[in-house]
């Protein structure tokens, strides 16, 4: 074997290359340098205003936070205030957050004596009516909804020494898990990666583009909080495992609750309070609001506190597990340990099945199994040889899950162990949300970028927890908290039947079992008198359960208003998890219609306040400051920077292409080779 | 005029033989029969999304690598023989032990080992073989990361020597003072390496290369074709970070002009060995 001597310039081709490259890389440099101007996405940065008017880079001055529970509603009042103390009228942006749960339901802002009532419109219509406001030298505000959890609010025309001061209310509800209930007030938004362009970025994204302060550096920004807690019954262990507290008691269920000493470090971690009701027994209470047009309820059942042995039904789970290709080995690796810490948990007293799916699907047998170790070295036996290959076909799994007979008088648990790479979250949500009676659906989502709107999504769906499990460490703590979570059912197969009450647009459609960690509401609207019962029937470990609650006129009581909006919210809720894949126009048209006319911000609806007083010209200069935000606690500077560019490789069919016109000369040479022979 | 010994002869006999030219096929058409679940995962595997289904590709080019070099009794083929009885045996009894892939790579092997013997490429149909099973995302999985570590590494290097700021690496992260290009899983070279090794393999089998210059050509793809990699990563580097403005369709077109030099490399060398 021997080579012939390649032709000289192509042993310079290499050479050639570089040099080519470096030419460009030079020119390159040159044309930045000048330019200075590079494509990016939108990413946070660091504060770093260091002239005379630095003062007027923090305009938010405070932030106060009052809060009213009263039994497990709570209702919040923010109180922003904004002063501008430099010499520029300026336009004040500031990010901030909130609880996913959130009904924001007004907004008023205050110059000086005068005091506006926001309106709620359109979202577009708000930023139109709020942009020719800011352009007649009005002072006007914009509450904006971004992310179910991420608001803005933007004031224009703030005139030097002045003082604005922006309040918005919201309510939401409380559910208490493990018989502790939590309220949680968050306090500042994160940085956020987002790979999304900056060029023409829409609003709903352009937020990210947000300036932070150093780590070392603390805001100038207060933060106050101050909660009034009534329980309706004695409080106990009312406590805060984030801030220090004063808590003071007006009575055995009244309880008022402050910062012991606010710092700006106060600012950098939500809020959370912690406290338990009195309580030992399954309980389901009921209120009502009559708000004129529209009547509604809220039914709650509550689990009890100790649940003993006999009061434990049979438990029956399905455990649906990927095996696709894209769980190949790490994902599918801590899914078997998972599955395996899962299945150590049941007793024998319970039923299991197992259903693999990839492209299709099998099951460990026809219906379920009683959780024997025999059977369970079964299942694992099942489990451990798989490899992962094949498609992900969610629906068709959870279809047949769904259809595996149940025996009587058994609560099911579905759990779901997937990465959720699928593109049917929709579908799938819907599916469990019509089956919602044949049993809980938990989810567990495995490896370090699953798709959690899926996770969430599914769990949301079917009224259970999702689980992130990035490792096996991580698999066997959520394993453990899902085993303490669902040991104890307590009520299953529930059904609330009405009588002689016209009840309809009850949130959600079918009622889930009851577990012990966790209670189930029910908001719901009704027409006529407040008369007739609302039945609550199921199977409890005792045997059948019924409960009835009577509507009683005297019930309804007008410190129950927040139930419109908190009616709206369980809706929204449901919509905007479709909304979120499929942004239809009849689906946006249902989000918008329902935050007019509840008076609430969602995401396709805004509250704008105007001051048609006009204190600036036109012709003079506004400047806009984006509020810079502390570093959450914990959070690294690294978190905040460019953007994060990758350099994927070409298109697989674009280089066999080249490859195959290089072939042709191989072919070509082989040719000329023989006939030259 | 000489014609080719083995090209235009032997299809010139295939002609004239018609079907009679491929009766010793008959063992591995059994054999091919014989592992059908194999063929039956193979499908599934391919049309579900998990991979990139070019494999099929490199199988098409074995089996018209094999159809065109085959000849009767090429080389002495009882070695050969037992070894694909051998690994056939080895298929069935670890059929339901070992997971798909590997089932797949003993069939694939009984396969090669029945004809192996009867075409004059034998390595090199073997590397084709082997690059018709689905295994880029297996790659992708158990390579990936560290070919990116590596490549991040000496991109930091080349960047740093060539600029006065010095290039930090955070595992697969380069930062340059505020500006940061992630080298994530499509940025591995897997797909490059594939194609790469496709190519190479193709190449020996057009040009007759026994054992000793197949390997040695595959081996070269292989360094050329991360050098590529790596000059890829370094002007995209470049690129991504904003220290050279060019528009986006830059982007695509460094990784194949890069690929393409890698292509030309391999080319290159197979076009000028002579047996």
């Amino acid at each position: 074997m021997h080579y012939l001597t390649p032709e000289p310039p192509l042993k310079l081709l290499p050479l050639i290359a570089l040099l080519v490259a470096q030419t460009l890389i030079n020119f390159g440099t040159a044309r930045a340098q000048s330019e200075e101007h590079f494509q990016r996405t939108l990413a946070p940065y660091f504060e770093s205003s260091a002239d005379d008017d630095s003062l007027q880079g923090f305009p938010l001055k405070g932030t106060d936070v009052y809060v009213s529970i009263a039994g497990v509603i709570a209702d919040v009042t923010v109180r922003q205030v904004y002063k501008n103390e430099g010499r520029d009228t300026i336009e004040a942006t500031y990010v901030f957050p909130g609880s996913t749960r959130a009904a924001v339901y007004a907004l008023t802002m205050e110059v000086g004596e005068r005091k506006i009532v926001a309106q709620v419109k359109e979202k577009e219509e708000a930023r139109a009516t709020y942009e020719k406001a800011r352009a007649e030298g009005k002072t006007t505000s914009l509450l904006e909804q971004h992310r179910p959890n991420v608001f803005q609010t933007s004031v224009a025309n703030i005139l030097p020494g002045d003082t604005v001061v922006v309040e918005l209310r919201y309510t939401e509800l409380i559910v208490p898990t493990d018989r502790s209930y939590q309220f949680v007030f968050p306090t500042v938004v994160g940085p956020r990666y987002s790979n999304y362009p900056a060029e023409g970025a829409p609003r709903s994204e352009s937020w990210v583009e947000n300036p932070y302060l150093r780590a070392d550096t603390p805001s100038p920004a207060g933060f106050t909080i101050a909660v009034h807690l009534e329980g309706g019954l004695p409080i106990q262990a009312l406590s805060s495992s984030s801030h220090a507290v004063n808590v003071n008691y007006a009575s055995a269920s009244i309880a008022d609750v402050s910062l012991t000493n606010p710092t700006a470090r106060d600012a950098t971690k939500d809020f959370i309070l912690n406290y338990r009701l009195a309580g030992n027994q399954v309980e389901t209470g009921l209120l009502m609001f009559d708000g004129g047009n529209e009547k509604f309820f809220l039914a709650m059942i509550e689990p009890p506190f100790d649940v003993k042995a006999d009061q434990i039904p049979n438990r029956d789970y399905v455990f649906v597990l990927d095996v696709s290709g894209s769980m190949h080995g790490f994902p599918l690796d801590t899914a078997k340990q998972l599955m395996h810490q899962l299945l150590s948990t049941l007793r024998t007293t319970d039923t299991f099945n197992v259903l693999l799916f990839s492209g299709n699907s099998s099951v460990l047998a026809d219906s379920s199994l009683a959780a024997t170790p025999e059977n369970i070295s079964r299942a694992e036996a099942m489990i451990s040889q798989q490899w992962g290959g094949g498609g992900t076909e969610l629906l068709p799994a959870l279809s047949r899950a769904l259809k595996l007979p149940r025996a009587e008088n058994v609560a099911r648990s579905i759990v779901i162990v997937t990465d959720g790479y699928v593109a049917v979250e929709r579908e799938a949500f819907d599916l469990i949300r019509k089956n919602l009676s044949i049993g809980n659906v938990f989810s567990f989502g495995i490896g370090s970028s699953v798709n959690r709107f899926l996770i969430e999504g599914l769990a949301h769906a079917g009224m259970g927890e999702p689980f992130i499990v990035t490792s096996p460490q991580a698999g066997s703590q959520a394993a453990t908290q899902f085993k303490k979570y669902i040991q104890s059912p307590v009520l299953t197969h529930s059904k609330l039947q009405f009588s002689g009450v016209d009840a309809y647009d009850v949130e959600p459609e079918s009622i889930p079992d009851v577990f012990a960690a966790r209670p189930v509401y029910v908001v719901g609207k009704f027409r006529g008198k407040e008369q007739g019962t609302i039945r609550l029937t199921g199977q409890a470990g005792k045997g059948e359960f019924e409960k009835t609650l009577q509507l009683d006129p005297h019930s309804a009581n007008e410190r129950n208003g927040a139930l419109k909006y908190l009616w709206a919210r369980q809706r929204l809720q449901r919509i905007s998890d479709y909304q979120k894949v499929e942004p239809n126009s009849e689906t946006k048209r249902e989000i918008t219609t329902l935050g007019l006319t509840y008076n609430l911000l969602t995401e396709f609806t805004s509250f704008v306040a105007v001051d048609q007083s006009v204190r600036r010209n036109s012709s003079d200069q506004i400047r806009t400051v984006k509020q810079p935000l502390p570093l959450p606690e914990g959070v690294s500077e690294f978190a905040v920077g460019g953007g994060i560019s990758t350099a994927p490789e070409p298109g697989t069919w674009l280089m066999i292409i080249i490859g195959s016109i290089g072939l042709l000369f191989v072919v070509r040479r082989q040719l000329h080779v023989k006939i030259w022979k | 005029m000489e014609v080719a010994v083995v090209s235009t002869k032997n299809v010139g006999a295939r002609i004239d033989g018609g079907l009679d030219t491929y009766r010793g096929m008959w063992k591995g058409l059994l054999i091919a029969a014989a592992v059908w679940p194999v063929w039956h995962w193979y499908v599934l595997r391919v049309t579900d999304g998990s991979d990139e289904p070019w494999g099929v590709v490199a199988l098409l080019s074995a089996t018209v690598v094999i159809l065109w070099q085959y000849q009767e009794s090429y080389r002495k083929n009882d070695i050969y023989n037992g070894f694909a009885a051998s690994t056939l045996l080895c298929y069935v009894l670890l059929y339901d032990t070992v997971p798909p892939l590997a089932r797949a790579m003993l069939a694939a092997g009984a396969l090669w080992l029945t004809v192996a013997h009867q075409v004059r490429s034998a390595a090199a149909l073997g590397i084709l073989i082997a690059l018709s099973l689905p295994i880029v995302s297996s790659l992708e999985f158990f390579l990936g990361y560290p070919i990116r570590f590596v490549l991040a590494h000496c991109t930091a290097q080349i960047v740093s020597l060539m600029n006065d700021q010095t290039v930090v690496v955070h595992g697969t992260l380069l930062t340059l003072g505020q500006r940061v290009v992630a080298l994530d899983a499509p940025c591995s070279g897997i797909r490059m390496l594939w194609v790469g090794l496709f190519i190479a393999a193709l190449t020996a089998c057009i040009r007759l290369m026994p054992l000793k210059p197949t390997l040695a050509i595959v081996f070269y793809a292989l360094r050329v074709v991360f050098l590529c990699n790596l000059l890829r990563s370094v002007c995209l580097f470049y690129k991504e970070s904003g220290l050279v403005v060019l528009p986006e369709w830059t982007h695509e077109g460094i990784g194949l002009l890069c690929f393409t030099l890698a292509s030309v490399c391999i080319i290159r060398r197979g076009c000028i060995y002579e047996s």
